[in-house]
């Protein structure tokens, strides 16, 4: 595996973990809205 | 390959038997609380997180970063570590801010600072991104470790990375951050004395630091003695316009948050620490020792410089520091040595095990997917998320040939494009959650763009880190400035909530009169 490639999937982890989170953060806060409207 | 004697092996496994179980010890405090786990119950005096900020910040491969720019600049190569001058403008600034607000990480300032989804997405963005930075910070010092254990025994790279980082995961599982700055307090004693001893042997085997100033004169290279030495203004390898660059970064830097890499493993120490004073403390000590250790080595890789002047290769003169200490100590010095190389590999593999699992145990997991977990499981589950950093660092450090490259990369793509909203975010009221969020997102995108993706196109010429720096935040500040004035601001209720609490420095007129509106001022 090249250098470059090395580079790439590496990098490529930062956007998944960081996206990842952003993800769980949306879904999280979208279901704590739901429940919330729910109870109302 | 060096060879070690009884005693050499002697210190080396009393030293490893010392420091894993210092940590060990605390085992009953750590288990006791996530607060325990994660900030030693926010109860320690300022001198303890204070060797750990100095022991962390003191790593495998910090020796051979700055004997490379050392012998290749002089002494003014010790301008590369100016950044960490934002500690010493940040220690009476944000870091009084952050230790007010109480919050156990950045990820979990983010929702005190700002509301709404936008908080919750900076919440989860950030968290996710420490336990990326975490891993890979793990996958880069480990490697070092490597590289220093195949110079001295002819390992292949990845023992010295599994081998040790292994060891240190035993008192990092044990006992948590109790276990992290207790041991970190006793390894930075060891480092200390270990870059005292041998800079100062270093410098006598070179014949002293007359000698070493003496032939540097003779060799027509007085200008490595001199620490503004530079290339010109813009041009050369070490221009004036990139001294100015450290100087805005080291010392505004200080003035926000998260504005370098090592804002992050300072936060915690910042909320271990048991008042406002004893944080503030912590940080400026912690980096006193910093730059007084880089000093030391200086002095030492000078000396390496006059014996061994014409190495050209990067890799043959990084190792200049632990060659001294290698090729001039006595039989019976060595292992004393490597011991203190162990120690100083410790103390950062610690600090990044647990700093990561702070954000996957805090952030993602109690407050995303388990709110109502129990001090047991999120203990636990603290645990877990040391053992997933572990094994991530072990496969991050055996795709890193070239710690160098990927090193420039990191702290660029860190600091570069949120190194503006890092302030912005503490010392302006209307800076907002959406602001924030947009710029580290359009961060990640320039960064890439502007190192990587267009040069190798020709679309952009290969530029200076300097210069990539300046553009990266002008790119950033031309998305994010708009974004903010364009969305709605902070709730007043919010701002007030967080102004009241943290007392924040800078533009926050119409917030600070609400608040006295309010009584609570």
């Amino acid at each position: 595996m090249g250098n470059e490639l090395k580079m790439v999937i590496g990098m490529s982890l930062a956007y998944v973990t960081s996206f990842a989170g952003l993800f769980l953060a949306y879904y999280s806060y979208r279901k704590h809205h739901r429940n919330r409207e729910a109870g109302k | 390959m060096v060879h070690f004697a009884f005693l050499d092996w002697f210190w080396l496994v009393t030293f490893i038997l010392l420091m894993i179980g210092s940590g060990a010890l605390f085992y009953r405090l750590g288990k006791r609380s996530e607060a325990d786990f994660f900030l030693a119950g926010r109860g320690l005096p300022w001198w303890l997180p204070a060797s750990s900020v100095y022991a962390t910040h003191t790593a495998t491969d910090t020796p051979m970063w700055v004997a490379g720019v050392v012998y290749k600049h002089g002494l003014a190569g010790l301008w590369y570590g100016f950044f960490a001058a934002w500690c010493a403008v940040s220690a009476f600034v944000s870091t009084k801010i952050f230790r007010r607000s109480l919050a156990y990480s950045q990820a979990e300032w983010q929702t005190l600072r700002y509301g709404g989804m936008p908080a919750e997405l900076l919440r989860g963005w950030v968290a996710g991104w420490q336990v990326f930075l975490n891993m890979f910070i793990l996958g880069w010092v480990g490697i070092a470790m490597g590289k220093v254990c195949h110079f001295l025994f002819g390992w292949p790279p990845w023992m010295g990375l599994t081998i040790f980082s292994t060891l240190c995961a035993v008192y990092v599982l044990a006992a948590g951050y109790w276990g992290v700055v207790m041991a970190d307090f006793q390894q930075g004693i060891i480092a200390f004395i270990a870059i005292a001893f041998v800079s100062i042997w270093g410098m006598y085997a070179a014949g002293g630091p007359h000698a070493i100033v003496a032939r540097l004169h003779e060799m027509g290279l007085s200008h490595m003695l001199n620490p503004f030495s530079f290339s010109g203004f813009t041009g050369g390898d070490f221009p004036v316009a990139w001294f100015i660059t450290m100087l805005v970064i080291g010392i505004l830097g200080g003035l926000g948050m998260a504005t370098a890499i090592d804002w992050f493993p300072e936060a915690q120490r910042i909320q271990s620490a048991r008042t406002v004073k004893d944080a503030s403390w912590c940080i400026w000590a912690g980096q006193a020792l910093v730059v007084t250790r880089n000093a030391l080595w200086a002095a030492a890789i000078l000396g390496f410089f006059v014996l061994y002047p014409d190495l050209t290769q990067v890799k043959d003169y990084e190792m200049a520091w632990f060659r001294l200490g290698f090729e001039t100590l006595p039989v019976g010095m060595i292992g004393f040595f490597f011991a203190a190389i162990v120690a100083i590999h410790l103390s950062t593999i610690s600090t990044h095990l647990n700093l990561g699992a702070v954000y996957i145990t805090r952030d993602l997991y109690h407050h995303y997917i388990n709110p109502k977990a129990d001090e047991r499981r999120l203990v636990w589950v603290g645990r877990v998320g040391t053992v997933i950093l572990l094994v991530g660092s072990f496969i991050f450090g055996s795709i890193m040939e070239n710690i160098t490259e990927w090193l420039i990369f990191a702290l660029w793509i860190m600091a570069a494009g949120v190194w503006l909203p890092g302030i912005l975010q503490v010392m302006w009221w209307r800076f907002n959650g959406w602001g924030y969020l947009t710029a580290w997102i359009f961060n990640l995108v320039f960064s890439w763009l502007v190192v990587w993706v267009l040069p190798a196109f020709g679309v952009l010429p290969h530029l200076k880190d300097y210069q990539q720096f300046w553009l990266l935040m002008f790119l950033g500040a031309i998305v994010f400035i708009p974004v903010t004035l364009l969305t709605k601001a902070e709730s007043m209720d919010k701002l007030v909530k967080f102004y009241v609490m943290s007392r924040p420095v800078g533009w926050w007129g119409p917030v600070r009169r609400e608040a006295e509106r309010r009584g609570l001022l």
